[in-house]
């Protein structure tokens, strides 16, 4: 048998894990700032029972005891809680589900005094926005949203998806690098985010300590950053910008961090979290609303709906990994018990790779990009390892969770 | 306020049962504890996956009797999804097991077609419930005037001995099988009440109120 040509050093061998539905393919958060057309991907460990990482983190939940967990973090709040009127943590976020809970279990739980931090999305949702403003003025927070150089965004954007077919790596660069750098300006001493990625999958190691790798939010040499796939360097001398162009997406430098003492930390490594649940609390507390319909490529609307590009964003994971909005939903619900496999396998038949055409074409206009090309570009990405086009010439994934 | 203990024996959904009987007033615990059984109003008895894999954990936790002592001393009980199936006298899932036995009948797979059209397994999605004569007139229904329709999963249905027993059946692709089953203190429903809204919060809300 001929040799399949295996792009971003996805294992060659296609797994799927025995209790959720996400498989080996799927990448671990990388430090986008460095991502490349080369960059080879960490993927998600299936162990010797067929078990991923994601489910053994989340079988961990069940063993973690969690008062204990709460009480280590009344001792960091103790320790950082303001009494002055200042601001005493960031909470960044778009006012989505998980950013709501957490400024306001802080703020009102745990007498924190949070200032909210948002990076906005590419292009808003009009709900989004709506659960954006229902966050602080339902919610009751001080927000700062930056709203960075709109023609560099869109530029980059576009980069990142000819390159890197990544449309959602400057939101994700944005939301990664603000608040770090708020946090140095203001001399805010904490920040929080929500849950840790390992729960999606990121190496287990990550989930025992709750402090954010800095070197996730850090750079030391501009020559080693890319952005959109490109080098700084030809940003500057092939697209004409300049560095202050680019300052706002990228992270902060680690100068700038040194004298200060920024503590970055996950609420979900103190406080247990569930999606579902935190769906729930964001719906009593500061007047979320999901969806009002179905998203497309999965059947849940209560997660990542402010950006109208996130849906394309998932429709892209499936072209290079074969992994669609529905598997990654359902995969966090049936380790969260919510759905069976089952439910989970026939969920992702009937939804995975569903195209996102709602705001499809609103985005090409926007980034100014020919919705013929991104068609193009979704073939190129596409890995022989786990594409093939069937006797139609229709493109079929070899390997699905429906017939393993 | 009534005390209901969902059986915890490691498996089924039980948090969303739990939300759901909160959501009716009702005040649920998780126990796989013999004399929490035994002290309460009722026993919800959940369930997803094989039959034979819940009555050997049933089995482990020394719980088999204690939910029969609880039937014949009139307990009320309900079962539901695979909770339903354990309550009748076997199945034939995986070779022939056999169940708590309180309710006459066994459990069997959906048949490959009817009349022609494929039944494929596991059916997954919404039912409408036809309610029998005994269903119009069981407490389990009484504040249900329309259509109601729960969310189902599953690849086997119980079949009673008795169709008396029958409160309320569904069909699948014209296939008719039991959904709703009831003998005497003991209640077994095949869908998901707790993932199928107002009507399912409507039906835990009446058992809760005939305890």
């Amino acid at each position: 048998m001929e040799k399949l040509e295996v792009k971003y050093g996805l294992p060659e061998k296609v797994e799927f894990c025995q209790k959720c539905v996400m498989s080996n393919q799927r990448p671990a958060s990388t430090q986008e700032f460095k991502h490349t057309k080369e960059s080879k991907k960490t993927t998600l460990s299936i162990d010797a029972h067929g078990i991923c990482d994601a489910c053994r983190a989340s079988e961990q939940k069940d063993l973690i005891d969690w008062k204990n967990r709460e009480e280590e973090l009344l001792k960091l709040l103790d320790k950082y809680r303001s009494k002055d009127g200042n601001y005493d943590c960031i909470v960044p976020g778009s006012g989505g589900k998980d950013s709501a809970y957490q400024a306001h279990v802080l703020k009102y739980k745990y007498g924190m005094n949070p200032l909210t931090i948002t990076w906005p999305p590419i292009l808003y949702t009009e709900y989004g926005y709506q659960n954006w403003k229902n966050w602080i003025d339902i919610g009751g927070f001080d927000n700062l949203s930056f709203n960075r150089n709109g023609k560099v965004m869109k530029l980059l954007t576009r980069l990142s998806i000819e390159n890197l077919l990544h449309p959602f790596q400057t939101f994700i660069l944005g939301q990664k690098n603000l608040a770090p750098k708020i946090a140095a300006k203001y001399g805010i001493p904490l920040i929080f985010y929500g849950e840790n990625e390992a729960e999606y999958g990121n190496p287990i190691a990550d989930n025992t300590t709750s402090l954010r790798d800095k070197s996730y939010f850090s750079f030391s040499d501009l020559d080693e950053v890319h952005l959109g796939g490109v080098s700084i360097k030809e940003l500057k001398e092939k697209y004409g910008l300049s560095k202050s162009d680019l300052m706002s997406f990228l992270p902060i430098e680690q100068s700038e961090l040194k004298d200060k003492s920024i503590e970055v930390h996950y609420l979900g490594y103190y406080l247990r979290w569930t999606p579902q649940e935190v769906y729930y609390y964001a719906a009593d507390h500061t007047g979320f609303k999901a969806r009002p319909f179905r998203t497309q490529g999965t059947y849940s609307k209560y997660n990542s709906i402010d950006d109208k590009i996130d849906d394309l964003h998932y429709y892209t994971t499936y072209m290079k990994f074969g992994i669609g909005r529905a598997t990654y939903d359902a995969s966090q619900e049936i380790r969260n018990q919510h759905i069976t496999r089952e439910e989970g396998v026939a969920l992702v038949k009937k939804f995975d790779g569903e195209f996102p055409d709602k705001y499809f074409n609103e985005i090409m206009e926007y980034i100014e990009l020919k919705p013929e090309k991104f068609m193009e570009l979704c073939d190129q990405f596409k890995s022989n390892h786990l594409w093939k086009k069937d006797d139609s010439g229709k493109w079929q994934l070899r390997h699905t969770v429906w017939t393993l | 306020m009534k005390k209901i203990v969902i059986v915890d024996y490691g498996l089924g959904n039980l948090f969303s049962i739990k939300q759901a009987l909160a959501a009716v007033g009702a005040d649920a615990v998780f126990s796989s504890k013999a004399e929490d059984l035994l002290n309460c109003d009722g026993i919800l008895l959940p369930g997803v996956g094989a039959f034979a894999d819940a009555m050997n954990r049933l089995s482990e936790l020394k719980l088999i009797e204690v939910i029969q002592k609880s039937a014949r001393d009139g307990k009320p009980i309900l079962g539901v999804c695979l909770g339903l199936q354990l309550l009748f006298e076997q199945s034939h899932e995986f070779g022939i097991h056999k169940g708590l036995a309180l309710i006459p009948g066994e459990v069997v797979r959906f048949p490959e077609a009817h009349e022609g059209i494929g039944l494929r397994v596991p059916f997954i999605g919404w039912n409408k419930l036809h309610l029998s004569k005994a269903g119009k007139d069981d407490s389990l229904f009484d504040t249900l005037k329309k259509d109601i329709n729960i969310y189902f999963v599953h690849s086997y249905y119980v079949a009673p001995k008795s169709e008396a027993e029958i409160l309320a059946s569904c069909e699948y692709q014209g296939f008719a099988f039991p959904a709703v089953v009831r003998y005497k203190n003991t209640v077994g429903i095949q869908g998901h009440p707790e993932k199928s809204g107002e009507p399912g919060l409507e039906i835990y809300k009446n058992w809760v109120l005939s305890l």
